[in-house]
């Protein structure tokens, strides 16, 4: 046996010298345990590094108390209300990403609502406008302009309601 | 658990209480972060409430399928985290020696979870679960392999790797050591 052949029995069947397989195979690595410093310093590191696991098993963990308090809320909810439909998502935690994600998204979501509920309310749409009258070029130019002054069209041109409204407080 | 496919919320509250410490161990130290492994938890609660219908009695045991749920839940994780390519920082794994040990002990005892802590954060997720689920959990390597999703033969392979990349590690921490 080599060194290399040890490290891999070791790594695949673990600490445990008789669960090896072949008793010439474990003859052999108890030999060369003797006779080899780096097999004996792998094999003394296999055995404290299970050692911490199993150390670390038997620390009695417990889960948080808010843990076990939203669990258990899960099935009250249910319990209370039995023929109404479970509505599990009230129960369910925020994950961390949610949380830390929802702000930004949110930020993002409002002006492209808002920005479609604009372009609906002001019903611009190519059906709406009689063809020849008013150019697309004339609205890009009224909403991008720097000045109004400098709009090719008209804002009466869509709401005449308006204008009638200014000439009815004129008069 | 049959009561708790008939949607028995006494018998489901028992069920957590039997099982809920050991799926947090497990999830706190495959994620390496309390906050984390509270959401996994709770989210493998409710998988197990409105699916307790999919677990077949006798089958596996139902620790097997408990940690199976759990292990869906964080491979879940994972992929949300890649996705938004933040990595988890396993720094905040900061495991606490019993209050029942005296102050001495304790120490010691802290020391040796710290070293466990940080040795653990070095080994890629898929070994570190196939580790703690042999070592710690105490599953054989077909109930690991269920767990995993894995053949037999794959989850001893990972294992062995996990065996390797926490050795190595354990050397050169040792190697560090020794150098400072």
């Amino acid at each position: 046996m080599n060194i290399d052949q040890f490290l891999t029995h070791l790594d695949t069947f673990g600490v445990d010298l008789d669960q090896w397989p072949g008793p010439l195979e474990r003859k052999e690595a108890r030999a060369f345990l003797l006779q080899s410093l780096e097999a004996r310093q792998a094999f003394e590191s296999a055995q404290k590094l299970e050692s911490l696991f199993i150390s670390d098993a038997q620390n009695s963990h417990k889960a948080p108390k808010h843990v076990l308090d939203a669990i258990n809320k899960i099935a009250q909810a249910h319990a209370n209300n039995d023929n109404a439909p479970v509505h599990l998502t009230a129960n369910l935690p925020t994950s961390s990403i949610a949380r830390e994600y929802w702000p930004t998204a949110t930020a993002a979501a409002i002006p492209l609502i808002l920005s479609f509920a604009a372009g609906v309310g002001f019903g611009l749409q190519p059906s709406d406008l009689d063809e020849g009258s008013i150019e697309y070029a004339d609205i890009n130019s009224w909403v991008y302009a720097d000045s109004l002054t400098e709009s090719t069209i008209e804002f009466s041109a869509f709401f005449p309601a308006a204008e009638e409204g200014l000439d009815n407080d004129a008069t | 658990m049959l009561n708790v496919v008939s949607q028995c919320a006494d018998s489901f509250t028992e069920l957590v209480s039997r099982h809920v410490d050991a799926l947090h161990a497990y999830a706190y130290r495959l994620s390496g972060n309390p906050s984390t492994a509270d959401d996994l938890v709770q989210e493998t609660w409710v998988k197990v409430w409105t699916h307790a219908g999919s677990y077949k009695v006798g089958r596996v045991k139902l620790s097997t399928w408990l940690h199976t749920v759990l292990h869906n839940k964080f491979i879940d994780h994972v992929r949300k985290q890649s996705k938004f390519s933040r990595s988890e920082d396993y720094s905040d794994l900061a495991l606490q020696a019993p209050a029942s040990f005296e102050p001495e002990q304790q120490s010691q005892q802290q020391d040796t979870i710290d070293e466990f802590a940080q040795l653990l954060a070095q080994v890629p997720e898929n070994q570190r679960a196939a580790l703690l689920l042999v070592h710690r959990q105490g599953f054989s390597i077909g109930e690991t392999a269920e767990i995993l999703n894995l053949s037999s033969t794959a989850t001893q392979s990972l294992l062995a790797r996990g065996r390797r990349a926490i050795r190595s590690a354990d050397t050169n921490m040792r190697r560090e050591s020794h150098e400072h």
